[in-house]
């Protein structure tokens, strides 16, 4: 198999190809059978990422389809010169030294469970958020609004993990910053929004959740945003 | 603030470029929707029949019938819901009409609608539960192997469920990087899944 072909069909797998570039990868499959078993694969590694069924991977029911299609139907294009228009991406942001995203998502929180890291893994990227400088990127977060810290945990990925309660309010909310690997075990929660940091010790992620408005997490992940200091040391 | 809103793009999303190439009648398209839902289709169509051989011929019959309308498909909604309502139908049309040859309770079952919720299909059998926690502990371990930026690549990937720019913007290299390093973490991947698979098939057709 060409790699480059393999790496198409993964790009084809997230939507990132282009409509002639997937005519283009449809033509390699169908000259050779084992991209197919490719791209089978593929979407069982990816459903096993994202924690989902993987139903009976015994079944292979795709051969029997073919056949019985391919007796009534001719395998052609109605119209080969139809082309679609390439995909317009959604952009996201760029700072030097630390770099920015935010995004507003109403899922995904880490809710850190067990992981299987190596040691060394875990004590690096350990070290690089226990540093003062991660320590000030979640104070930063909350200036300017009248929050009390409950709670603060180190987790098991090497994240922190920092509960407030806003007493006037009575409202509570959740900052969290870890290392983007360690949501490989993370649970869904709903009402959470996200900023993603690159630092000389990788990317990672700062969640906040919780009863507070939108905006006002919008605000605790603007003030990260805001952090003066551009790096992340040991 | 230097950040914008982020688009999760969904499996409607990804699917749609193929779908819409099988709509203008390109198998090849349709069959690589075919590889990637089967087996979740052949789980729903299980919840129905109880029997594996059923549910894949009750699956055939869904595919090969989305197959031929293909055309009346609105893309507002996910191919795969759409595959898996019209397995739920085939499968209550078998066990209707096998009720009727019995005399059974089945005949009222039912038919589902455009509007009708759809229960997700889930791995309901242990063996399936077993292999999908085999699984992921597999993926676990080999992420933690990978050269770091291919497991940030990755991860922002699978996990955040960012696109191939935000990525790059994220991790500061071009969109072309990005989409290398995904696809050579997901090679690293699939080698160890499929061994396992491979080795859990052997163990089964000795036992």
């Amino acid at each position: 198999m060409n790699e480059g072909i393999k790496e198409k069909i993964s790009a084809m797998a997230d939507g990132e190809l282009s409509e002639f570039e997937v005519r283009r990868v449809l033509e390699e499959v169908e000259k050779d059978e084992s991209y197919r078993n490719y791209w089978k694969l593929l979407q069982i590694t990816r459903t096993s990422m994202a924690h989902e069924s993987l139903g009976n991977l015994n079944s292979n029911i795709s051969d029997r389809v073919k056949r019985e299609l391919n007796k009534t139907i001719p395998n052609k294009l109605k119209d080969e010169s139809e082309l679609w228009s390439s995909k317009i991406f959604m952009g996201g942001s760029v700072a030097a030294g630390l770099v920015l995203v935010l995004t507003i998502n109403f899922f995904s929180t880490p809710e850190f469970l067990e992981d299987s890291f190596s040691d060394d893994a875990q004590q690096k990227i350990s070290q690089a958020i226990k540093s003062p400088e991660a320590m000030e990127v979640l104070n930063n977060s909350i200036l300017g609004m009248d929050a009390t810290l409950q709670k603060f945990n180190y987790d098991k990925n090497g994240g922190i993990l920092a509960n407030y309660s806003l007493p006037i309010e009575g409202k509570s909310f959740k900052v969290s910053m870890s290392p983007v690997h360690s949501t490989v075990t993370a649970k869904s929660e709903p009402n959470q929004q996200r900023v993603y940091i690159k630092t000389n010790k990788g990317v990672f992620v700062v969640s906040v959740s919780g009863n507070i408005t939108d905006a006002k997490k919008s605000q605790i992940l603007q003030n990260v945003n805001n952090f003066p200091k551009r790096t992340i040391k040991n | 603030m230097t950040g914008e809103l982020n688009i999760k793009r969904t499996e409607r999303e990804k699917d749609l470029v193929l779908v819409k190439r099988a709509k203008r009648g390109d198998y090849r398209a349709f069959d690589l929707l075919v590889i990637k839902y089967q087996s979740r289709v052949v789980s729903v169509a299980f919840k129905y029949v109880k029997e594996v051989h059923l549910a894949e011929d009750i699956s055939q019959e869904a595919f090969i019938k989305a197959y031929k309308a293909l055309e009346t498909f609105r893309e507002e909604s996910a191919f795969y819901t759409w595959i898996y309502r019209i397995t739920a139908n085939t499968a209550l049309n078998y066990l209707s009409s096998k009720s009727r040859k019995h005399e059974s309770s089945f005949s009222d079952l039912p038919l589902l609608g455009e509007s009708d919720q759809l229960e997700v299909p889930s791995a309901d059998s242990p063996e399936e539960l077993l292999l999908a926690q085999d699984l992921r502990e597999i993926i676990s371990k080999e992420m933690s192997r990978l050269p770091e930026d291919t497991r940030t690549a990755l991860s922002l990937r699978e996990f955040e469920g960012l696109n191939y720019e935000e990525i790059s913007k994220i991790m500061n290299c071009p969109v072309g990087t990005v989409r290398s390093r995904i696809s050579r973490g997901r090679e690293a991947l699939q080698e160890v899944i499929s061994s396992h698979l491979t080795e859990s098939k052997n163990q089964k057709d000795t036992l």
